[in-house]
């Protein structure tokens, strides 16, 4: 059967872009992180040797440090109990990762307990909102923090008032920021097991004699046990690579490890930074692994029948229906007060100073804008350079999610492995990835005696891109599994090749998915921050949450104004994308 | 049969292993051009398996398929000019009715020079939907979705239809009236079929031939009363309609009957005459197998008589079940007056309606 060239490459065009998404990935992913690697392991002293150093000094590991350098554990254990115990920076790291994880699953749970089980006006809206924080530029987030919770801020003066008060600047602010973020998380993935069981698996162990608390004990919490596990692990994972949250909330005292490498970066100590990053990838990546196990073993197909909502109003009263009702309604206000105070704040804040109501912040950005100096942040080339690497982002982020989603959702041999490493950037932080794009790319390579490299702007898209693509295989990859097989097959039958089929049926019917995970890719974008902080070459290519860290080193005042720019830009980036979905569907 | 034309496909010795399963185990079978053509067999019998691996979305790991003459090892399905339906229809939910059965015209030009408008009304009439080409498929009702299907499948003038399933999603007397029209369609197109189905009744009823398969391999192929009188294996006897099956010694065998000692759980050997359309022997022990419509209830009609107990009854309108219990074993009788649960009843048969199964 002879074949006209164009059908010749159309047969092809799967595998071709397959090569294409590995090529790239190689490129601005695995060599970038590899460069790190190589350059950690290829100490002069010896290929370990840069660990060594760090495991045994006490400013990264603490007292952990002293057991490396031979001391005795019984020891080590006893002054790691003691009060006045030293964790070092890859210690505290993990420890207010460990809080942060803590506080997001007990906050998130009663939000679960909430969306899955009681029906109650805006419920569906609010699952769709816990989309949101995760989406919401870190470094605003904040700057929200530090207006609600900061000494003049609106929340310490209400709690002020029952002698009650958070301090900024401490590791209770960290983690109450990081819960922001992450209970959200936890609360959509507990939510979406809670709603996969099985009614009737719930009313048999009811016939067959268990009480409610042994029914639930028996046949709901295994099931949601490993939803509440991933949840965590990915809370870990999140948190250990936090960057912006401490650097503007920590203030001096804490440092964690991100932080760390960006100043070890800064001194040009790549070395060091580099050893450092490693460890930080190592930890990452096996909590990581931990999570892909766990949702591996998650079974799929869908529930029969899942258990009924109650009404959140009491049927009656007595205390059995009044207790939890009552409970949720208090978490509810808690919680409203936790997710709406910092941005309520930051909208505060920017309009108004000690005199009362003012525009005077955003009279700053706009005189910054006439009159700033080259080497400062100015708001409409912060704007402009998020927008457009957010485009660029989006334009290679795309298109790789939506290749990776397709070629995993088909069974093969390796899948699995195919799988996890294209999912491995969600455990690389910003900073580390922004180093190895510095030194792998930036700095350029020598081929053939010609030294290629790219423009740090480029490279910031690169890492962007890089951030956002799991989040599309994510949205994608679900949607593409549900489809019915043999749709494909039957275009394929009817004369289509694999790409128009995937053209022509699959997509059109995944559309949603692709929307939602092209908004999100463009969501963290435009709020990224660790990356682009250590790629931007210069005020040039600063973009709107490199801004607001310039301001919020001074004032408070034009670090709102400007985060508020940021969270109108995002959210119309987000309505834009879902106006492009048309009759098909938005988020 | 026995044209000089290519037969339209044939597999031989073809094998696919997932794994250490077989689903389907050096399976041989040529499918004559114009035929409609049946797999059937029970759920995971490497039926589907066999139309997966025709349409070319399964590859062989052995053996060898031919479509029109051709070998199409690596011939990706989009090019080897087949129809397939499957049994959830798989109309694409984003296109309308007569977009779904126009989407093949995208890649092939409509048969005879028609434009794709006209070849789409066309289809449409033939499965007697000419009114729904705007309509959503959502929208349609399952008899008439799957004709869509078909009217989808047909468009680009595939020179195979192969159909998996294709009625198991439908109510009983829908699916009868389906299979007459199906079987018209074919019949009027000439196009060779070839269909897959687990219900035993519906391979008989619309196949110029079946091919019984069971774990991967075919049992018997041939035309569907062939197949009912002289089932070659136990399993076909079995599986194709209802079956009395004994067991015996071969005690005389005189020209054309044979005479077949069965012994009974209790003891006592009884003989009976039957046909030996088989070469039998004295002393072969054999199977034989007794239609339940052929097991006449009444004394004196027939040359072997059983003396039964009538054990449960089930009224099916047109006929009457009855389960015997003949010296400790079952039996099915088909019955045309009322019979009450627990009295003896007299069963016989000819010997011509008797049929020796081939030692296995």
């Amino acid at each position: 059967m002879s074949l006209a060239p164009a059908r010749w490459l159309e047969r092809r065009a799967i595998a071709g872009l397959a090569v294409a998404v590995t090529a790239l990935l190689v490129v601005v992913f695995y060599y970038p992180v590899g460069t790190v690697i190589v350059e950690a392991v290829g100490d002069e002293r010896g290929p370990l040797a840069a660990f060594a150093a760090l495991l045994r000094d006490p400013f990264y590991f603490g007292e952990l440090a002293r057991l490396v350098a031979g001391e005795s554990p019984l020891a080590v254990g006893r002054d790691l109990l003691a009060g006045d115990r030293r964790l070092g920076v890859v210690g505290f790291t993990a420890y207010q990762a460990l809080l942060s994880t803590v506080a997001s699953v007990a906050i998130g749970l009663p939000a679960a307990y909430a969306l899955a089980r009681y029906e109650f006006p805006g419920r569906r809206t609010l699952r769709s909102l816990t989309l949101l924080p995760f989406v919401l530029p870190s470094i605003m987030v904040a700057v929200g923090f530090v207006a609600a919770f900061g000494e003049d801020g609106p929340v310490n003066a209400a709690l002020g008032t029952v002698g009650l008060s958070i301090d900024l600047f401490t590791l209770e602010a960290i983690v109450v920021a990081h819960a922001f973020y992450n209970a959200p998380l936890v609360a959509r993935v507990v939510t979406a097991a809670w709603e996969s069981v099985d009614a009737g698996a719930v009313e048999t162990a009811r016939s067959l004699g268990a009480s409610r608390s042994r029914a639930f004990l028996d046949v709901v919490a295994p099931q949601l046990l490993p939803a509440v596990a991933m949840g965590a692990t990915l809370t870990f994972v999140f948190t250990f690579g936090t960057f912006p949250i401490v650097l503007a909330l920590g203030g001096a005292e804490y440092t964690v490890l991100e932080e760390r490498i960006f100043r070890l970066v800064q001194e040009l100590a790549y070395a060091e930074a580099a050893a450092l990053a490693v460890i930080e990838l190592a930890i990452s990546l096996g909590v990581l692994y931990l999570y892909l196990r766990i949702e591996a073993r998650q079974a799929g197909g869908r529930t029969a029948r899942p258990l009924p909502r109650r009404r959140l109003r009491p049927p009656e009263l007595s205390v059995r229906a009044l207790v939890p009702r009552v409970g949720l309604v208090a978490y509810g206000l808690v919680a409203a007060g936790l997710f709406l105070a910092p941005i309520a704040s930051m909208l505060g804040a920017s309009v108004t100073n000690a005199g009362g109501v003012t525009l005077e912040h955003y009279q700053f950005l706009l005189e910054r804008q006439a009159e700033g100096a080259a080497f400062q942040a100015q708001p409409l080339p912060a704007i402009r350079n998020s927008l457009l690497f957010g485009a660029g982002a989006l334009a290679v982020a795309l298109p790789t999610g939506v290749v990776i989603a397709v070629l995993t959702t088909r069974s093969y041999r390796g899948r699995k492995l195919i799988d996890t490493v294209a999912m491995a950037p969600l455990a690389i932080s910003g900073v580390v990835l922004g180093l190895g794009l510095l030194r792998g790319l930036v700095f350029g390579v020598e081929v053939g005696g010609t030294r290629l490299a790219v423009g740090g702007a480029a490279a910031i898209v690169a890492a962007h891109a890089v951030a956002g693509y799991p989040f599309v295989v994510r949205t994608v990859a679900p949607e593409l599994e549900t489809l019915d097989a043999q749709l494909a097959e039957s275009a394929r039958a009817l004369g289509a090749t694999r790409v128009r089929a995937l053209l022509d049926v699959e997509l059109p019917l995944v559309w949603p998915g692709v929307l939602a995970g092209a908004a999100l890719a463009l969501a963290l974008s435009i709020g990224e921050f660790s990356a682009t902080v250590v790629l931007a070459t210069g005020a040039d290519q600063f973009t709107m949450p490199v801004a607001i860290e310039r301001f919020i080193g001074r004032r408070l005042g034009p670090a709102t104004a400007m985060g508020v720019v940021l969270l109108a830009v995002t959210s119309a980036s987000f309505l834009a994308i879902d106006r492009l979905g048309g009759d098909r569907g938005g988020l | 049969m026995g044209s000089d034309r290519r037969p339209a496909a044939a597999l031989e010795g073809v094998s696919k292993r997932y794994g250490e399963t077989a689903a389907v185990a050096d399976l041989s079978v040529t499918i004559e051009d114009g035929e409609f053509f049946t797999l059937v067999g029970p759920s995971g019998c490497g039926k589907t398996t066999t139309l997966r691996l025709l349409a070319g979305f399964e590859a062989p790991t052995t053996g060898r398929i031919e479509l029109g003459g051709e070998d199409v090892a690596g011939v990706p399905p989009e090019d080897r000019e087949v129809g397939v339906v499957f049994q959830e229809y798989a109309l694409f939910p984003h296109m309308t009715v007569g977009e779904n059965v126009g989407y093949g015209l995208s890649f092939a030009d409509p048969p005879g020079g028609a434009s794709r408008d006209e070849r789409v009304a066309e289809l449409l009439a033939l499965v007697d939907l000419g009114e729904t080409a705007e309509r959503d498929p959502t929208a349609l009702s399952g008899g008439q979705r799957q004709r869509v299907a078909l009217a989808r499948a047909l468009a680009p003038g595939p020179e195979l239809l192969l159909l998996d399933e294709p009625m198991s999603a439908l109510d009983a007397r829908l699916r009868e009236r389906l299979r007459v029209q199906l079987r018209e369609i074919q019949s009027e197109l000439g196009i060779t079929t070839i269909y897959v189905t687990h219900d035993q009744e519906e391979a008989l009823a619309i196949s110029d031939r079946v091919a019984v398969m069971q774990d991967g391999r075919i049992e018997q192929v041939g035309q569907p009363r062939e197949l009912y009188r002289r089932p070659a294996t136990q399993f076909v006897a079995e599986f194709l309609g209802e079956n009395n099956l004994l067991s015996g010694r071969v005690t005389a065998v005189d020209g054309e009957t044979a005479a077949v000692a069965v012994e009974p759980p209790d003891g006592t050997p009884v003989e009976f005459a039957v046909a030996a359309d088989r070469t039998v022997a004295v002393d072969d022990r054999v199977f034989f197998c007794v239609r339940p419509e052929r097991l006449t209830v009444g004394a004196g009609e027939t040359e072997n008589e059983l003396a039964a107990t009538a054990r449960n009854v089930e009224f099916l309108g047109a006929t009457t079940r009855v389960h015997l219990e003949w010296r400790g074993r079952e039996l099915l009788a088909l019955a045309d007056r009322a019979i009450e649960p627990g009295a003896a009843v007299t069963v016989g048969f000819d010997p011509e309606d008797a049929h020796v199964l081939p030692r296995e």
